[in-house]
Formats: structure tokens, sequence, C-alpha cells
């Protein structure tokens, strides 16, 4: 059954299950304009974190002190690649790692995510499109600063 | 009749026409996708050559080659494996945890954080600062050895 917080399709079936306020801006970055800051929690450790939703990056970006701590979990390397960023290029290793979107209302969402590790990486953690964003159904609200966010699932097909 | 990689319709007349696919069109021999395999091509080879073009950033291109890697070889196991890099389904699944209470006081906090915190890594739960180190481990360390009721946000202040 839909939560009451969930956004519903026409059909009455639920698009997202679950929401999360955002941060707007990052605490330690001076940026002229307003981004998109969510809480999540990566797998092998018992803190969460906060990480910029990125829609032009790719993969799952995390500083490189967070992947010092679950650095033990890491088990599912994919290949080495080379990422082109804001700050140039930087060489790393792809991996399947699982992160967790926090709900505060609805359910908390699992997500097996793409994982860059590098350690070469000390800005904010991101989550991008490729291999995190397109893997689950998102929508915001900038009114009240809401994430609301649930699996892909059929409808219809 | 839909596949494990089909995906859902992303508008109403998608659905009236049967859906969507997630394999790109040139994968579905729309647009030539056997083209990106020559006729002799080894499946092992065909994986090196997605991990080569993803090593390179070459993202759509590699996802394209999977996806028509798997049309030519369903059955190979690293064929497989080398689509579900690129597979967007099954990956996302609502977890028997949560709600968790909301980060209001935490956001407050980051937003003005005090002038002692300055370049510390600060775990917080709510407006208390739970542990406070100067690397991340300190306070992984700290916050594994308390029995807290809440899982910290934890954020280096810069």
């Amino acid at each position: 059954m839909a939560d009451r917080e969930s956004l519903l399709l026409a059909s009455g079936q639920p698009f997202t299950t679950s929401v999360a306020r955002y941060l707007d801006a990052h605490p330690e970055i001076r940026e002229p304009l307003p981004r998109i800051y969510v809480e999540f929690l990566p797998q092998g450790t018992p803190l969460s974190f906060i990480a910029l939703l990125d829609t032009g990056g790719h993969y799952c970006l995390l500083n490189s002190a967070v992947v010092d701590e679950i650095r033990d979990q890491l088990t599912e390397r994919i290949s080495s690649v080379e990422l082109q960023t804001a700050v140039g290029k930087l060489a790393g290793d792809l991996y399947r790692h699982r992160i967790t979107l926090i709900a505060e209302a609805g359910k908390n969402l699992d997500l097996e995510a793409t994982l860059f590790v590098t350690a070469d990486w000390n800005g904010p953690s991101i989550l991008g499109y490729s291999g995190v964003l397109d893997r689950f159904r998102l929508a915001l609200d900038p009114w009240t600063n809401r994430f609301y966010f649930g699996p892909l699932d059929d409808f219809g097909t | 009749m839909s596949t494990q990689h089909d995906r859902p319709p992303l508008l109403a007349r998608d659905a009236e026409s049967g859906g969507t696919s997630s394999l790109p069109r040139s994968a579905r021999g729309e647009a030539g996708g056997d083209s990106l395999i020559p006729p002799d091509a080894e499946p092992e080879a065909t994986v090196e050559r997605i991990l080569g073009l993803l090593s390179k950033s070459h993202y759509r291109e590699a996802r394209d080659l999977a996806a028509a890697a798997l049309a030519r070889f369903p059955d190979h196991e690293r064929v497989q494996w080398a689509w579900d890099i690129f597979e967007i389904r099954g990956k996302a699944t609502v977890s028997e945890e949560g709600p968790e209470p909301p980060r209001d006081h935490e956001f407050a906090w980051l937003r003005d954080p005090p002038d002692w915190a300055r370049g510390k890594w600060v775990a917080l739960v709510g407006r208390e600062a739970v542990a406070v180190g100067e690397t991340l481990a300190e306070v992984s360390a700290s916050v594994r050895s308390q029995n807290l009721a809440r899982r910290p946000l934890v954020h280096r202040v810069g």
C-alpha cells in the first residue's frame, strides 16, 4: 500500500515510495547556485553522509576518507577507469557496492550502485546519473526541499 | 512478451504500442546493432572491448556494445556480467528499514557550524556532536564504541 508521502501515477500505482528532505547548499563550499545534497548510507559503516545529486555526473564518487571507511567491504571490482571531472582526470576503479537512501517517510531504499573509487577525490561525495540515479525513480519539490524516491517497478509491461 | 531486459514504458503512448525496451536501438536490430560486433567475434574479446570503452569513460558506447553482445551471446556468463554493469532494473529495492527521524537539526547545525568544528570530522545526532575528530577514522571508532540510539550523520566541516 502506498505511503501517504508516495507520489502516485494516474493509475494509482506509486511512482515513488519514500521521501526525505535535502540540503540545498553544501556546508563548506560557498557555491553561487543552490544544489541538492541528500543523506545516504554506504554499506559497511554505521555512519551516514551527505552527497550531491548530480544528473550530469557518473557513478557514485565518494570522498577518499569515506572510501577508506568502507574499503574492506569493496569486493566486487568491475574494472579500472579514467573519469573526467570538474577538477581534471581521475584514475580509479569501478566497484559494485550497496548504498542506502535514508527516508523520513516511507522505507529506506537499498541500491546496488556503481562506485568510482579513487584516493584522489577529497571533494564532496557525489551520486551521479550513470550507475546510481538511473536505477531508481526520483522527484524533487524545491518548495519544501523534499526528495522523493522509489524503485523502478513494472507498471503494465 | 517482455523479457528481463525490457523496461517499463516511459509514456502512456509507449504502453499502448507495446512498451519500450531498455536495450539501445542499435542492439535491438533497428539500427544495425549487429554491426557493432563482427560476425566472427568471440564473446570474451567482446567483453574486453566493453571494458576498454568503459575504462575511457565511453559509457554509452560501452552500454550499446554490451547490449549488442547480450543479444548475440545471450547465454555467455561474462557477457551477462558485462551487461549487468549497465542494467538499471532490479538494482533498487525497498528496505525493511525506515522511516527515520528528519535531519532538520543536523542540517541546521551544518549550515552554521561553531568555530571549534572547523576542519574537523563531526558526527551529529540532532544538534549534538556525538563524536569529533581530525580524521573520519577517529570519528568512526568513537561512534562504534558508543551505543547510540540513532545513526549519526557525519561530515567534515570546512
